[in-house]
């Protein structure tokens, strides 16, 4: 319950919050029968006072405003008396007028006109005195969102494409405007056509029209004081020009690990990260210096697009940084939340907003907008609960940068809750809260990656060595050249896998003269423990053979041998071949051998090493001129292709029953996708040898 | 690199032709040499009076030749205690491996936990 309070908490805490701001707002309309009156103080008074160097002078104090739209309202004869005031004179002590930087000053929707979007004008008359130099009048650099500037009914300037009704907003640049040269001197009306998104209110919660007073005064000094404008821009950006260094370097980083290792993914995703993170700050940054990008597209590519995704990338790098199982089940998860999200959002921002989507429908769509973003939050919180279980190591660097990332990603809910996303430093630097967070966690995430590199690669090493050492164990007990056997055609075809497997298969002389005796088996496990448990089957089977012939013998002393050594088993098949043909053939669960095309009736037997009185299948049969049998290991059968399909039985009928080589089967199986060590024995025997007198292929049951 | 995991649930079931009840060991996920810990766990884990036990290897993704050594030994072991076991559940081309390496001598195999249940 406590749970689901604190959620209702979080979703109603910023409406709230913002009604009670209208509400103290509405004392702020003051009565507008007011009649009308010069409102500069400093301008309409004693003329001396402003004639001691005054170049400039801010525009604050009682301008009129008025919602909606009228051509008529530029002309300097309009009656405004009716409308309401609308006081822009910045906060105490945080305006600098010499420079004419000013202070903040809440937009209309937190002074009034609580949920007004569109158009709206303002207008003040001032009366110059001075010399007569030519004036010019610099806009804020903070403003929502375009707007026309008209003097004495003169268009002067504007920002933002006006055509018609239809506005594109920019991100608000310093600009300003020179006035016409009959009106440098006396009274002059200033009108300022306002246009607002509709959306905009959902960046801050006390938007509209203008955050600071427009400044008046010779042309030359408001040109500086606009450059001066552009260089606190700068320095307010220049924290996210370092973040978009540090991530474009982070970027590079990790397209260059992944490159070296393919094989962690996780570096992949942080590149996609840091992409979105480049992607939006290049959009942002540079729309504070020009106006290349519409204010609609730059929200739609940042908050739209770039910011969801970036919300899903995050937790999927994260996802694969943890080794989470079923990552799969994760993507399905996570996407449909970052779609929704997006859809979400799209609804409440230009072009849709306002314009298609009615605006009372923003108090159903933020919740859920809201809802979705928390969703993926817990999602995230999920992936990183189970992360931090399963891999304790790194785990309070992994922590940390989790912490940051979600103080990252959440800083717009952060500030709708009127929490500080922002700090001032020295110098006039401004540093925002998710600049700190996205570097931090960069750097830390950072170093974990190139720990985590590099204790890989060292992994890699120590594999390879093993590897290559197995490699060579297997390479001697495999033999190349087999003996030759009279009336007898060996084959043998063997593709290691790239991890060693643990076939093994001898072809060793035996009696009486001219018989052969034939192995062929593969230990559990892999690596260099299978390599090693093959050097010491080989070398007990040879030992073995050397004082008996009987199949059957010699798997019973190798299966006790490998008893005692415990957890280590293996199957095995031994063929003993007279020079008559007669196959004497016991199998310790090994797969049967193929009498040309057919597969031998070998009944089941345990694996060797399991038991120790366990009882090997023995099956006798007698090889006519032309027969051919084939023997095989495991890896064949269990050849998996990507989707996990098994090579099976059916396909080695198949190949079979077309007569195909060893090489040939164990080429199909390879090219279906080897898992396992391949190892294809054929032994045909030659039709120039005597017949014998058994039934072909006869097979008595022992 | 990831853990391979073995999920096994353990089940009671009433006998259909009366007798002891069975004690069903369902196996999901990979068996592999990774699995002996969680394999040999569980049997160990089974109540002395468990007489009747039923292998469920229908939800089994991947089973290479070490989880069948572990098989093995926890049906001979089953075995050596007295315990009549029965499996189901099993593609055909396990089912012809399981063949192979003579764990029918431990477990007969069947179509389906019904059929299973009755040959008890």
């Amino acid at each position: 319950m406590r749970r689901v309070a604190m959620l209702l908490l979080l979703l109603l805490w910023p409406s709230a919050k913002q009604a009670c701001a209208a509400r103290a707002a509405q004392p702020h309309q003051a009565p507008s029968s007011a009649p009308q009156q010069p409102f500069q103080a400093t301008l309409a008074s004693t003329p001396l006072l402003i004639q001691l160097g005054q170049s400039s002078a801010e525009l604050g104090g009682l301008w009129k405003f008025h919602p909606g739209d009228n051509p008529a309202w530029a002309q300097p004869n309009f009656d405004d008396s009716a409308w309401g005031a609308m006081d822009l004179t910045p906060p105490p002590g945080s305006a600098d007028e010499t420079l004419g930087i000013s202070g903040y000053i809440p937009g209309w929707m937190a002074r009034g006109y609580p949920h007004y979007a569109g158009f709206a004008w303002y207008r003040i008359q001032v009366n110059v005195q001075g010399p007569n130099r030519r004036l010019a009048l610099k806009m804020p650099s903070d403003v929502d969102d375009a707007y026309q500037v008209f003097a004495n009914g003169h268009l002067i300037g504007s920002f933002g494409k006006f055509q018609g009704q239809h506005v594109t907003a920019y991100s608000t640049l310093p600009m300003d405007f020179l006035l016409p040269a009959n009106s440098s001197h006396g009274p002059i009306t200033i009108a300022i056509r306002m246009w607002m998104d509709s959306a905009t209110p959902f960046n801050s919660p006390d938007a509209g029209g203008l955050h600071e007073p427009p400044v008046l005064g010779y042309a030359s000094i408001i040109g500086a004081l606009t450059q001066l404008d552009y260089d606190t821009t700068a320095q307010f950006m220049v924290s996210g020009l370092v973040e978009s260094m540090i991530v474009f370097m982070a970027l590079l980083m990790t397209l260059a690990l992944f490159w070296l290792d393919r094989t962690e993914r996780a570096y992949f995703w942080l590149a996609l990260v840091c992409l979105a993170i480049l992607l939006t700050n290049v959009i942002v940054i540079s729309g504070q210096f020009t106006a290349w990008i519409g204010e609609t597209l730059a929200v739609i590519l940042t908050q739209v697009l770039l910011s969801p995704l970036q919300n899903g990338l995050w937790v999927l790098f994260w996802g694969y940084w943890f080794r989470i199982p079923r990552i799969s089940l994760l993507h399905r998860v996570i996407w449909p939340l970052v779609a929704l999200m997006m859809a979400g959002v799209a609804m409440l921002r230009p072009p849709l907003y306002g314009q298609h989507i009615p605006v009372q429908m923003a108090g159903l769509f933020d919740p859920l907008v809201l809802l979705v973003k928390l969703c993926i939050g817990i999602v995230f919180l999920v992936v990183v609960f189970r992360g931090l279980k399963r891999q304790r190591t790194e785990g309070g660097m992994a922590a940390l940068a989790v912490l940051l990332i979600i103080l990252a990603n959440y800083r717009n809910e952060m500030r709708l809750l009127h929490i500080p996303i922002a700090f001032q430093l020295g110098g006039g630097f401004v540093v925002q809260l998710g600049t700190i967070a996205t570097v931090v966690s960069l750097l830390i995430i950072t170093v974990m990656l190139l720990m985590r590199f590099f204790h890989n690669q060292r992994l890699k090493e120590q594999w390879k060595l093993e590897i290559e050492q197995a490699r060579q164990v297997q390479r001697i007990l495999i033999p190349h050249d087999l003996p030759s056997v009279p009336g007898l055609a060996i084959q043998s075809e063997y593709r290691p896998a790239r991890e060693v497997g643990g076939d093994f298969f001898q072809v060793l002389p035996s009696q009486p003269p001219g018989s052969v005796l034939i192995m062929l088996g593969d230990v559990t496990g892999k690596g260099m423990q299978a390599g090693m448990l093959v050097a010491v089957i080989v070398g007990a089977m040879r030992a073995v053979a050397q004082h008996s012939s009987d199949p059957e013998k010699i798997l019973h002393e190798i299966n006790i041998q490998l008893c005692e050594r415990r957890h280590t088993s293996a199957t095995c098949l031994i063929l003993h071949i007279d020079p008559q043909g007669n196959v004497t053939l016991a199998s310790a669960g090994q797969l049967p051998p193929y009498l040309n095309s057919r597969e031998l009736e070998v009944p089941g037997a345990l694996p060797l090493g399991t038991i120790p009185d366990a009882d090997h299948s023995v099956v006798t049969l007698t090889l006519q001129p032309g027969d051919t049998l084939t023997l095989m290991s495991d890896g064949i059968v269990e050849a998996q292709d990507p989707s996990g399909a098994l090579f099976g039985f059916d396909r080695i009928d198949a190949l079979l029953k077309d007569r195909a080589t060893a090489a040939q089967i164990a080429t199909a199986a390879q090219e279906f996708g080897q898992e396992d060590d391949i190892l294809v024995l054929t032994v045909h025997k030659e039709e120039s040898t005597r017949a014998t007198p058994q039934t072909h292929g006869q097979k008595v049951a022992a | 690199m990831q853990e391979q995991v073995t999920q096994i649930s353990i089940e009671e079931l009433a006998s259909p032709n009366g007798g002891d009840t069975i004690t069903v060991l369902r196996f999901a996920g990979d068996i592999t040499s990774a699995s002996q810990p969680a394999i040999l766990g569980a049997y160990e884990g089974l109540s002395e009076t468990a007489r009747r036990i039923l292998l469920d290897f229908s939800k089994v993704e991947y089973l290479n030749s070490s989880g069948i050594a572990l098989i093995i030994q926890m049906l001979i072991a089953a075995n050596k205690q007295g315990r009549t076991i029965r499996s189901f559940g099993l593609s055909p081309h396990f089912q012809k491996v399981f063949t192979m390496v003579g764990i029918t001598r431990y477990t007969s195999i069947h179509p389906d936990q019904a059929a299973a249940c009755n040959s008890f």
